[in-house]
């Protein structure tokens, strides 16, 4: 009888541990959840979801848009890029520089404005303007391709400082788009004893993320947000916002259903049918013309028939996939760079025309071989592309065989060993000039290893060529010539999709997915 | 101590399986196409300059036993490294990981042990129909962790309620779900099993209460179903890939996965020792659970 | 006999069902995509609605659920053959034992989807890693209950005596050891079909699973979550069938049982 004593009085313990450990759990949620509930009401900041963590603190190794979203909230550079909404084309603006002038060819002169303050209290000045444009094109993976010309030599001989606010740089040879390369955030200015600091290494401390921006990056915590905090001596109007909280939230749905529910302000990266359901529930869609030109590289050493690469564009019906699967959230591609580029030229788009196809790739002997479509997985949009083209070139008679992949495996494939005959992705440069350099011989972006002489003669002529119209036209050529002779299947430039919800009033989206907040007010 | 004998051996056996599986990760982090150079300067070609920076930096350039006996000596001196791309130190965030899933392991292991055992109560106890349990569990269980993740999301947005994202709360719901569904069967063959034993028909011709018997009955089957739970934690602990990534819950399936993701080698190679090493602590504390607990073990081993 | 009946009638319609698909359907599953029709709810053309990408969900559906079982049922006869020959051997050779026992207990607890990532981003993605992925996870539990009907056959009365009478261990282990695991292995399989088909879904789910355009029943869940708020009519055939085949198994498992306790009593 004392053995089921024992057996009983063992069961009782059990049955208590558990019972105990079921109230505490079941008290451990409800007091944390109304601290929530609390930390969701009382708050004064803006909370914004971004689609994926950010992935340095340090501007100059910057290479995603999230990285320049949260980033270039704290610093600026000597020059801004702009959008002017109703020519519907990207301008470049003064920022930090009062003026410039060049002296000749080589020679520019700059003149910062004053009373410019970094968030440590220093003012800004010409060395450290100086500092931050060697460290950019020293280490900045971005700042190497904006800084350096074709055959890698630095653009720049040499920054000279004459006082606090005035310096020249003297080029090597005349390169017009300076200016348009200045303005990009990957040439960001920081002070320059932090630029010193980290000479090889990477600014890994949040103390030494100073910039000039309007606002200071005070906690990040990794996979989870990133908070700003309003900065006060800003030099130009007070932003009106006295926090920012950036969420990392990479589900899509979860994102969606976030600022739906109320718990973020504003959302960006929305699917476009999940843009269309959000309008219907009473959000704010914010929708503009972006950067990003979605293309399906074709690898020119292995298809080298460039009948074969145009009957490719003619097979594809790119209203069918800009209206039905993105859901006219995009815009069909008519030049091989966006049209929100000054300099842009309107070409004559491929009409869908299966028949002129099969002509071509009969003239041009046949395709007899699968080809490979490689794709990432890492956008779901993208995946579908994928099936789409397939399709469609199947229609034509040329099979396609999609090899999916994880991001960088997929981009140590396209890029480092151009192991493809087609593969789906979408360069968004930051200016013209930018963008067509991706088609220049043994380019680090020209994944298809697309060569012509002369598009790389034209675009050293369009760097020394002073007169904008005439610029003008030698881009225009380079994007004909480029366009005709299809080293890619060209297809459309994604929109930028933004949902706020209501109450949110006054943000500006440029398109580098960059959202302004300056003018954000909330209400409600 | 012929326990303590059985006990040192199985953990020199572990501590042996645990240095095999450092050198495997060292290895095989290498073999995983792309690294972080190709991370880094994503779709523009590398720079030969700043992979061999990066290669001298995390020691590459070293023969492989050379870098693993640095790597076992600096794990054991609690020198881990650092992220290389945030510079956190990996110590640091692999601990704040760890005890995120370890939050979410216990709470959801308590939480299953208290519906699977409310369940079985209603079953044996006031007979409940068994079928209709059996098939509302196997349907919880059969639909994976994802797809309640995605019911979830849809729920909340139906009624208006925040998602609350990053917190603990919408992982656990859904692991709970999915646990009592895979574990109910567990408890339940366990429970019918001790049914079966003899003790059972005794104290039914006594006269007990079918209460009391059932509480008997579950005493009985404790070890198995401890171990059961006890392994489903492990594998919580060691990563709820699916639902930790889905509402953002900072434990260590969400670290490996960004880890794995940006070839963040001394990350990935932390949570392998952090995870091998809870792994292989939770495998120690079973066999000692079932030595402690189960006479019948204990008895077997002498 | 009812139910015993009933899942005979069921399991062969289906085999029926799904060898005839290509005759059945109109439609290809591949490449026919169509942006005129995307998101189509159910219609007398398409009876259960189009997807995404304008092709017929039915088809899909059929071509995805044959797939995902034959993905199962491979896997799960590659643990069992690859789980019951180390099993055996590890439950007869001590050495063996030692060095496998604590690879299979770690298997066992580490988490399958990390298992399936390193080895997708390692050697791409596929059919044969989702294979490869499903037959390790239920690798350890296969070796685990082979080994122990091996210990407990082994030290069985007739075995002893069939040694005695110079049996060589070749015999033993196909005669007795092995017939005796056999049993256990074939319910065991049965049981783990829920398993190794929720292992496809979850896979699908982090991008993992099978590539598309090929569909598979956890490619098609995954792509009807995403469209669920647009387009329901996605997400419930798949989702009915995964629940269904659940049912299915689980009345056929416990028939399966009650046949062999049956056989055992005769």
């Amino acid at each position: 009888m004392q053995g089921t004593d024992s057996m009983s009085r063992r069961i009782v313990a059990v049955i208590i541990i558990i019972l105990a450990m079921v109230i505490g759990s079941s008290l451990y949620i409800t007091n944390w959840s109304s601290r929530l509930w609390r930390d969701l009401h009382s708050a004064k900041e803006l909370r914004i979801a971004i689609s994926t963590d950010i992935t340095t603190l340090d501007i100059n190794y910057a290479t995603s848009v999230t990285d320049f979203e949260v980033l270039g909230k704290v610093y600026e550079s000597l020059f801004r890029i702009d959008y002017d909404p109703v020519a519907k084309k990207l301008t470049y603006s003064k920022w930090l520089v009062e003026d410039y002038k060049p002296i000749n060819d080589t020679n520019w002169l700059f003149i910062l404005r004053s009373n410019i303050r970094f968030h440590n209290g220093e003012e800004l000045t010409a060395w450290d303007v100086k500092a931050s444009i060697e460290r950019s094109a020293a280490v900045s993976p971005i700042g190497k391709m904006l800084l350096r010309d074709a055959h890698g030599q630095p653009i720049i001989e040499s920054i000279i400082v004459y006082n606090r606010t005035a310096f020249i740089v003297r080029l090597k040879k005349p390169f017009v788009p300076l200016l348009e390369h200045l303005a990009h955030l990957a040439v960001a200015i920081m002070p320059r004893d932090v630029a010193e600091k980290y000479r090889d290494g990477r600014i890994d401390s949040v103390a030494d993320v100073v910039g000039t921006g309007p606002y200071r990056l005070v906690e990040y915590v990794r996979g989870q947000h990133v908070k700003l905090q309003r900065f006060n001596e800003y030099w130009r109007r007070e932003p009106r916002i006295e926090s920012v909280l950036y969420m990392i939230i990479t589900d899509p749905s979860t994102r969606a259903a976030a600022v739906e529910t109320g718990q973020v302000d504003i959302a960006v990266g929305i699917a476009p049918e999940m843009a269309i359901r959000l309008k219907e529930r009473g959000l704010q869609i914010h929708n503009e013309t972006g950067v990003r030109f979605v293309i399906a590289a074709i690898n020119v050493q292995k298809i080298s028939d460039v009948r074969i690469r145009q009957a490719m564009n003619y097979a594809v019906d790119r209203r069918a996939v800009v209206y039905r699967m993105m859901g006219g959230f995009a815009v069909v591609a008519q030049s091989i760079v966006s049209p929100i580029f000054p300099g842009h030229a309107q070409l004559e788009s491929y009409s869908y025309d299966p028949e002129r196809a099969r002509e071509l790739i009969e003239d041009a002997g046949g395709l007899n071989r699968t080809l490979t479509l490689v794709v990432s997985t890492r956008s779901p949009k993208d995946v579908e592309l994928a099936q789409v083209l397939q399709s469609y070139l199947s229609a034509v008679g040329i099979d396609v065989e999609i090899q999916t992949m994880e991001h960088t495996a997929f981009l140590k494939k396209v890029f480092t060993e151009h192991d493809f005959d087609l593969a789906i992705y979408g360069p968004s440069p930051s200016s013209l000039y930018y963008g067509l350099t991706y088609w220049r011989s043994g380019a680090a972006l020209n994944a298809p290893l697309y060569s012509n002489p002369e598009v790389d003669r034209l675009l050293d002529e369009a760097a020394r060529e002073g007169s904008r119209e005439r610029q003008y036209e030698l881009y225009r050529r380079v994007q004909e010539i480029v366009w005709h002779e299809c080293p890619a299947i060209w297809l459309y430039y994604e929109n930028i999709i933004v949902a706020t919800r209501p109450g949110i009033e006054g943000l500006k989206i440029l398109p580098f997915q960059m959202l302004i907040l300056d003018g954000v007010s909330v209400r409600g | 101590m012929p326990f303590l004998r059985a006990a040192g051996k199985k953990i020199l056996i572990y501590t042996l399986l645990f240095l095999i599986i450092v050198a495997f990760l060292h290895v095989s982090a290498r073999l995983i196409p792309g690294d972080p150079i190709t991370v880094i300067y994503g779709e523009i070609a590398e720079d030969a300059a700043a992979r061999y920076a990066l290669e001298r930096r995390l020691g590459l350039d070293k023969p492989v036993y050379m870098q693993l006996l640095m790597y076992i000596g600096n794990i054991l001196s609690g020198n881990w490294g650092k992220s290389i791309y945030t510079g956190e130190s990996v110590i640091s965030l692999i601990s704040r990981g760890f005890i995120s899933s370890l939050k979410l392991a216990l709470l959801s292991t308590v939480l299953v042990l208290a519906i699977c055992s409310l369940l079985l109560y209603a079953e044996f106890v006031h007979s409940l129909s068994s079928r209709a349990l059996q098939v509302a569990t196997s349907l919880l269980s059969s639909m994976p962790t994802a797809m309640w993740g995605a019911v979830l999301i849809l729920l909340l947005t139906w009624f208006k309620q925040p998602v609350i994202v990053g917190s603990i709360l919408p992982p656990l719901i859904v692991l709970t779900i999915v646990g009592a569904g895979l574990l109910y069967k567990v408890f339940r063959s366990a429970l019918e099993y001790s049914y079966q034993q003899p003790f059972v028909e005794t104290y039914v011709m006594m006269g007990y209460s079918r209460r009391y018997i059932f509480l008997r009955a579950l005493g009985y089957s404790v070890p198995t179903i401890l171990s059961a739970v006890m392994y489903r934690a492990g594998l919580i602990i060691a990563g709820a890939i699916v639902a930790e990534t889905m509402f953002m819950y900072p434990g260590m399936g969400f670290i490996f996965y960004t880890a794995l993701s940006s070839r963040d080698y001394p990350v990935l190679i932390g949570w392998g020792v952090a995870v091998s090493v809870t792994l292989i602590c939770i495998n120690l504390a079973v066999d000692l659970l079932h030595s402690v607990i189960d006479p019948r073990v204990a008895g077997s081993e002498q | 006999m009812n139910n015993r009946l009933a899942s005979v009638v069921v399991i062969s319609m289906l085999v029926l069902l799904l060898a005839l698909i290509d005759r059945l359907t109109p439609y290809r599953y591949d490449d026919e995509v169509n942006l005129d029709e995307r998101l189509l709810p159910p219609s007398p053309k398409h009876l259960l609605g189009t997807d995404s990408l304008g092709r017929d969900v039915l088809t899909r559906l059929l071509h995805g659920f044959r797939l995902s079982l034959a993905l199962s049922l491979l896997s799960i006869a590659l643990s069992a053959a690859v789980g019951s020959l180390i099993g055996i051997s590890s439950a007869l050779s001590k050495p063996i034992q030692i060095v496998v026992d604590p690879l299979f207990s770690f298997l066992y607890v580490v988490p399958s989807v990390i298992v399936a990532a390193v080895i997708a981003f390692t050697v791409g993605f596929g059919l044969h890693v989702v294979a490869i992925a499903i037959a390790l996870r239920l690798l350890p539990v296969f070796y685990r209950i082979v080994r122990t009907v091996a210990l407990t056959v082994a030290v069985q009365p007739y075995i002893e005596a069939a040694r005695a009478m110079g049996a060589s261990l070749l015999h033993i282990v196909l005669h007795y050891i092995g017939r005796e695991a056999m049993r256990t292995v074939a319910v065991l399989s049965i049981y783990s079909f829920p398993e190794a088909l929720s292992m496809e879904i979850s896979l699908s789910f982090i991008g993992l699973g099978v590539q598309p355009p090929t569909p598979s029943i956890g490619g098609m869940l995954a792509e009807g979550v995403r469209y669920v708020a647009v387009a329901p009519h996605i997400i419930l055939p798949p989702a009915v069938v995964v629940f269904a085949t659940i049912l299915v198994l689980d009345v056929v498992g416990e028939e399966i049982e009650k046949y062999r306790r049956e056989r055992t009593l005769i």
